[in-house]
C-alpha cells in the first residue's frame, strides 16, 4: 500500500540563517498565518549590550501566509455555491414534513464542482498555467470519486445489480471515446467520396474498443457501417452480434436467471462464430469478439486500452458478469487493481475508491480528509452521508461529551478555515451555525479578530453577531472601534461607537472628555451628535446630565427663562452633575440675572443654590488643596454675588 | 502551497520577540539593540514601519499588546530591570493628510532588582492588567485602576517563588466554570541541575484579595523556556503547553467538588521528543488546536490534535542559502531592500502542509 507521509517538511530559505547559531522561533499571526525569525539563544544574565563594530547581519522576520486552492478567485464560487446549498439541505433536514432526497443533493454538489471545473477549463484554455492544470485535475479526481460514492451508495438499485450504474458513472467521465466516435460519423466526406473512414481516421479502431469497453454497442455498430469493409461478411456479421446483445434492465421486467441464460447463449454464439474464424482476415474484429466473448486471455487487450482502473474493472465486468451484485464488486475491485497495476503503489484516488467498493465508508470518509481541497469535499460529503444515514455518528470518537459527532469536527475545521480569508468568512458563518454550542464559541471568537479596518465589513460583523445574540462579540467590537476613534481625537465618531455598543461605562468617558472642552473651551463639539442621542441617555448618566444641559442651554438661548430655571433646579437638585463640572454649572446662575429683574426662584431654591456652592467649594478644596487660583476665586465671588441679587429679587 | 514574505527587521543586534496586535495586523519587535520597532499592514498587504524607539537601556528581552479595547498599548521588559508601558499617540495630520504616530512612555516599572524577563497582559475581562516575572524569582502583578488613564500602574501584588523565573501565562476563561480564578503559570530556568520543579501555578483568592503560589508541577523538572494556555474555545479544561527539554502539553481539569488545596487535576496530554534537544518557544493558534514548537535544532513542529492524540503535521526548516531565482520549486522576487516574497512549492498533494 501507499507510504502515507505523516507530514511536509518546508523548507525557507533566508540569509537570516546563514550562521547555524542563530536557531529559527515560530509563533503565529492573525488567523492562520505563521511568523518565522532569526535568534540565537544565550545565556540572559551575560547579554549586556556592549557597542560592538557595526553589526551588518541581516535579520528577516519571515511571514508564511497559507494559500490554498479554495482561496483562487477561480473557485471561489464553489465555495460560495456550496455554502448555500449546504445551508438549504440542514434546512431541508430539519424539516419534518420533507424527506431528504439525498441524491438530489449529491447531484447538485456534483454540478457545482463541474461547474467549477468548466470555469477553470475556460479560463486556462491553453493549459499552459501549471495551477491550474492542477486545479482542475484536482476537481475532476474528486468529482470521478463523489460520483462514484454517489452510485454506490445513494442510489438505490432493486436487486442490487450495480453494472448500469457503473457503466453511467464511467461513461461521464471517460468521454474520449464517445467524442471520437462522434467526429468520425459526423464526418459526411468520408461517406460522400470513396475515402477510408479506418485510414482518415487513425484512432478509428482505438475508438471502437473503447466504446465496446463501455458497452456501447449502438455507438460501435453505427462505426462499423461507416468502415470501407462494411458490406463484407465479417463486418456483417460483428454488427449482427452486436445487435443482438441482450442488455438488462431493472425495469425490463426480465428476471435475472432468464437474462443471464439468454446472455450466455448470445456469448457462446459469438464464440461460434469467432471459432469458425469468420473474422481472422481482420486482427481487429477478431480482438473485439474475443473481448465480447470474456475470454479470459484478453486481459492484456483491454488492459492497453484502459486508461485507469476505474475503467479496466467496469469493462471487464460488463462481458464476464454482466449482473454483478455491489457486495461483489471488492472482490473485483481488487483484483482489478492489481492487475492494473504493474507495482503495488496506490495513490490516494485509488485508496479511496478501493474503500468505497469495500464499503467501508467510514475508511473512506477518514481518507477523504486529508484530499489536498482544504476540507471541502470531507465536510460536504461527510454532511450529507451523516444525513442520510449512511455513517454512524459515533465513529472514531473517544471523548464523547464533546463533540458527539465526526460530522461536526468536520465543520468546525472547514469552517474556521474559511473564516481565516478575508472575503469567504461570510460562508464560513455557515458551517459554524451548524455546530452547536462549541460552533458559537467558535464564532464568537473568530469573529471578533476578524479585521476592522472597512466600515462597510465592520457593519457586516456587527450584523453577523447581533442576529446570533453574540452580544460580547458586538460590545467588544464597538469598543476598539470607539477607542480607536478616540486615538484620533474623533470625539464624536467614538460616542456613536459607545451608543452603538451600548457601553455606558464609555460613554461615562467621553461624556467627561465632553463637558471638560466645555468648561475650557465654553461650548461642546459635535452637537450635531448631541442633539440626538437616544438611548444612551437613559443607560449613562453623565449623558442623562448632559442630554438635560443641553435642553437648559437651549431654554436660556430661546429666553425661556422661567422654564430653564426649574430645570436648573431639577439639576442641582438630583446632584447628577460631576463634580469637576459643579462650579460651572453654579456659574450659570448668572444667567437668570436680567434688567428686568423678574423673579425665576423662589428663596428655598435660592438656599439650594447656596449649599451646593458650598459643597463644591469644600470638595474642590479637597481635590486641589487649598491653594484656589485667581480665575476660581473671582468666580465665586461672582455666584455669591449674583445668589445675593436673585434672593433680593425673591423677597420683593 | 505556502507564500513567504520576508521583511528586513533592521535590528542592530538579536531579535528577542515578534508579537502581533489582536488582529495580525500590526507587528511589535524587540532586539538587544534597546529598540522597539512597530509595523502596521497596509491593505496590499505589505508591512511598513511606523514606529521604532530606544526603549530601554538593556536587551529587550519581550513586547506584548494589551486587547485592543484598551487601546493601542504595548508592554515591554528588559535586562535593565524594568517594565515599560507604551501607548500610541497620534498627533496632528502632516501636509499629506497623514496623521504622526508615535509611542509614549506611559509608565515605568521599577520594582525589579534584577532582569525582567517576561510581561504579559490579563484576558480582558479582569480589566487592564499586567503581569511581570524576573530573574530572581518574582511574579508581580500591576494594575491600571483607571483604564482610561495609563500613567497609573501601582504594583497590586508581588508572589516570591524563588527561584530564576523565566516565562508567564495567564488562564484563559473556561466555559463551564462561571468565573475562574485568575491564574498564572511562570516557568523558571534555572539550570543549577536540581530535580526541584521548575513549573509553578499562583492563583488570586477571592477571600484573602492575594495572589499566592498554589502549586508546584513536580512532573516539569527541566528549565523551563516558554509556556503558553491554549485559547479555551469552550473546553472544560486547560491546556498548557511547555517549552523545556521537550515539548510538553499538560491538562488542567477543574475538579468541581473540592474545598481545599489545588483545584486542578494535572495529566501530561502530549509530550514529544522530536526537536532532540531544547525547545525554546511554544504558541498555539487561535482555536487552540496547532501549536508550534521551535527547537535547538532550529525547526519549527506544528502539533495538532485529532480527538486526544497529537501529531506533527508540518516541520518548518531554516536554511541560510537563498534559492536561485530559476528554480523549479521556489520563485522570488526582489521589491524593494526591506521586503521579499517568494513561493515555496507549488504541488497540492494529499500530503502538503495543512496547518489549520
Amino acid at each position: 500500500m501507499k507510504k502515507t507521509l505523516i507530514y511536509e517538511t518546508l523548507t525557507i530559505p533566508d540569509p537570516s540563517f546563514n550562521d547555524d547559531q542563530v536557531k529559527m522561533i515560530g509563533t503565529w499571526h492573525g488567523m492562520n498565518n505563521i511568523c518565522a525569525f532569526p535568534t540565537k539563544i544565550s545565556r540572559k544574565t551575560t547579554s549586556k549590550t556592549s557597542v560592538k563594530n557595526v553589526d551588518n547581519t541581516e535579520r528577516n522576520i519571515i511571514l508564511l501566509k497559507h494559500k490554498s486552492m479554495l482561496f483562487d478567485p477561480k473557485v471561489r464560487q464553489l465555495v460560495n455555491e456550496s455554502s448555500s446549498l449546504f445551508q438549504e439541505l440542514q434546512i431541508n433536514v430539519e424539516d419534518q414534513n420533507k424527506s431528504t432526497d439525498a441524491l438530489y443533493y449529491s447531484r447538485k454538489y456534483r454540478a457545482i464542482l463541474s461547474t467549477c471545473i468548466i470555469a477553470i477549463e475556460r479560463h486556462n484554455k491553453d493549459k499552459l498555467d501549471e495551477i491550474y492544470n492542477q486545479y482542475e485535475l484536482l476537481l475532476r479526481n474528486l468529482e470521478l470519486i463523489w460520483h462514484l460514492c454517489e452510485v454506490l451508495y445513494l442510489v438505490t438499485v432493486p436487486g442490487d445489480t450495480i453494472l448500469n450504474n457503473l457503466l453511467d458513472w464511467i461513461k461521464i467521465h471517460y468521454e474520449k471515446a464517445e467524442n471520437q466516435a462522434s467526429m468520425i460519423i459526423d464526418d459526411k466526406t468520408a461517406y460522400f467520396t470513396d475515402e477510408c473512414v479506418e485510414d482518415k481516421f487513425p484512432f478509428y479502431w482505438d475508438t471502437i474498443f473503447g466504446l465496446v469497453l463501455q458497452g456501447n454497442t449502438d455507438l460501435v455498430r453505427a462505426l462499423l457501417f461507416n468502415h470501407s469493409q462494411s458490406k463484407t461478411e465479417p463486418f456483417i456479421q460483428a454488427m449482427k452480434i452486436f445487435k443482438s446483445m441482450p442488455t438488462y434492465s431493472i425495469y425490463g421486467g426480465l428476471p435475472i436467471a432468464e437474462y443471464t441464460s439468454r446472455f450466455k447463449g448470445w456469448q457462446s454464439n459469438a464464440k461460434n462464430k469467432l471459432e469458425c474464424g469468420i473474422f481472422l482476415n481482420d486482427p481487429n474484429l477478431q480482438d473485439l469478439m474475443k473481448i465480447i466473448c470474456g475470454e479470459p486471455d484478453c486481459t492484456n487487450l483491454i488492459r492497453k486500452h484502459c486508461s485507469t482502473w476505474f475503467e479496466y474493472l467496469v469493462a471487464q465486468l460488463i462481458y464476464t458478469d454482466p449482473t454483478v451484485k455491489k457486495h461483489n464488486l471488492s472482490l473485483y475491485a481488487h483484483r482489478s487493481v492489481t492487475n492494473y497495476y504493474k507495482e503495488s503503489e496506490y495513490n490516494h484516488m485509488d485508496t479511496l475508491a478501493l474503500d468505497l467498493f469495500d464499503g467501508d465508508l467510514e475508511a473512506f470518509v477518514k481518507k477523504l480528509k486529508s484530499y489536498p481541497d482544504s476540507g471541502w469535499s470531507s465536510t460536504h460529503l461527510t454532511n450529507l452521508l451523516h444525513l442520510c444515514d449512511k455513517i454512524e455518528p459515533e465513529f472514531g470518537i473517544s471523548d464523547a461529551t464533546k463533540n458527539s459527532n465526526p460530522n461536526e469536527q468536520y465543520l468546525l475545521d472547514y469552517g474556521t478555515f474559511l473564516m481565516t480569508h478575508h472575503s469567504l468568512w461570510q460562508a464560513g458563518i455557515t458551517y459554524l451555525d451548524n455546530c452547536s454550542d462549541v460552533g458559537k464559541e467558535y464564532l464568537s471568537v473568530l469573529l471578533s479578530k476578524l479585521g476592522i479596518t472597512s466600515h462597510l465589513r465592520t457593519t457586516k460583523i456587527l450584523h453577523y453577531a447581533t442576529s446570533r445574540r453574540l452580544h460580547n462579540v458586538v460590545s467588544s467590537i464597538c469598543k476598539v472601534k470607539g477607542m480607536l476613534s478616540l486615538q484620533k481625537s474623533r470625539l464624536g465618531e467614538a460616542l456613536f461607537w459607545a451608543i452603538r455598543g451600548q457601553d455606558s461605562a464609555f460613554a461615562t468617558r467621553l461624556g467627561d472628555i465632553f463637558l471638560k472642552e466645555f468648561v475650557s473651551s465654553g461650548q461642546f463639539s459635535c452637537p450635531d451628535i448631541l442633539e440626538n442621542l437616544g438611548s444612551i441617555v437613559l443607560t449613562c448618566d453623565r449623558f442623562m446630565f448632559i442630554g438635560k444641559y443641553l435642553e437648559f442651554m437651549k431654554l436660556v438661548k430661546q429666553s425661556k427663562l422661567s422654564e430653564a430655571s426649574s430645570l436648573y433646579i431639577d439639576l442641582l437638585r438630583s446632584n447628577i452633575c460631576p463634580k469637576y463640572f459643579r462650579l460651572r454649572l453654579l456659574l450659570d446662575v448668572l444667567m437668570f440675572i436680567d434688567d428686568t429683574n423678574e423673579c425665576y426662584f423662589k428663596t428655598s431654591e435660592v438656599a439650594l443654590v447656596t449649599m451646593r456652592l458650598d459643597d463644591a467649594i469644600v470638595e474642590y478644596e479637597e481635590i486641589n488643596g487649598e491653594c484656589t487660583d485667581e480665575c476660581l476665586s473671582d468666580q465665586i465671588c461672582n455666584i455669591r454675588r449674583g445668589i445675593v441679587k436673585l434672593l433680593s429679587i425673591s423677597f420683593r | 502551497m505556502v507564500e513567504a514574505h520576508s521583511i528586513n527587521a533592521e535590528h542592530k543586534d538579536l531579535i528577542h520577540d515578534v508579537a502581533f496586535d489582536y488582529y495580525g495586523e500590526r507587528m511589535a519587535t524587540c532586539s538587544t539593540d534597546q529598540f522597539v520597532k512597530v509595523w502596521d499592514q497596509d491593505e496590499q498587504g505589505t508591512w511598513n514601519l511606523s514606529a521604532s524607539w530606544k526603549a530601554h537601556c538593556g536587551s529587550v528581552w519581550k513586547v506584548t499588546w494589551a486587547h485592543p479595547e484598551f487601546g493601542q498599548i504595548l508592554a515591554t521588559c528588559s535586562f535593565d530591570r524594568t517594565a515599560a508601558i507604551w501607548e500610541e499617540i497620534m498627533g496632528e495630520s502632516t501636509e499629506g493628510g497623514t496623521l504622526l504616530r508615535h509611542w509614549v512612555r506611559r509608565a515605568n516599572l521599577v520594582d525589579s532588582r534584577t532582569s525582567v524577563t517576561d510581561v504579559k497582559f490579563g484576558p480582558k475581562s479582569f480589566g487592564l492588567i499586567l503581569a511581570t516575572c524576573s530573574a530572581d524569582g518574582v511574579m508581580r502583578i500591576y494594575e491600571a485602576p483607571d483604564s482610561m488613564n495609563l500613567a497609573q500602574w501601582p504594583l497590586q501584588h508581588e508572589v516570591s517563588l524563588k527561584t530564576p523565573s523565566s516565562c508567564l501565562t495567564w488562564n484563559p476563561l473556561l466555559s463551564t466554570f462561571r468565573m475562574p480564578n485568575a491564574m498564572i503559570a511562570v516557568g523558571s530556568d534555572d539550570n543549577s541541575n536540581t530535580t526541584n520543579s521548575k513549573l509553578f501555578i499562583c492563583e488570586y483568592n477571592e477571600v484573602s484579595r492575594k495572589w499566592a503560589k498554589t502549586e508546584s508541577i513536580a512532573s516539569v523538572t527541566h528549565p523551563v523556556h516558554d509556556m503558553i494556555f491554549a485559547p479555551n474555545m469552550g473546553r472544560s479544561f486547560y491546556l498548557l503547553a511547555i517549552a523545556t527539554n521537550n515539548i510538553r502539553i499538560l491538562k488542567l481539569k477543574p475538579i468541581t467538588d473540592t474545598t481545599t488545596g489545588f483545584p486542578y487535576t494535572v495529566e501530561t496530554a502530549a509530550e514529544f521528543n522530536d526537536h532532540l534537544c531544547t525547545v525554546w518557544r511554544v504558541a498555539w493558534n487561535i482555536t487552540g488546536t496547532v501549536l508550534a514548537s521551535s527547537g535547538d535544532d532550529g525547526c519549527v513542529r506544528l502539533w495538532k490534535a485529532t480527538i486526544d492524540t497529537w501529531k506533527c503535521v508540518g516541520v518548518l526548516k531554516r536554511d541560510g542559502k537563498l534559492p536561485q531565482p530559476q528554480s523549479k520549486s521556489s520563485q522570488s522576487t526582489t521589491q524593494n531592500n526591506l521586503t521579499r516574497f517568494f513561493k515555496l512549492g507549488q504541488i497540492t498533494h494529499p500530503s502538503e502542509v495543512h496547518w489549520h
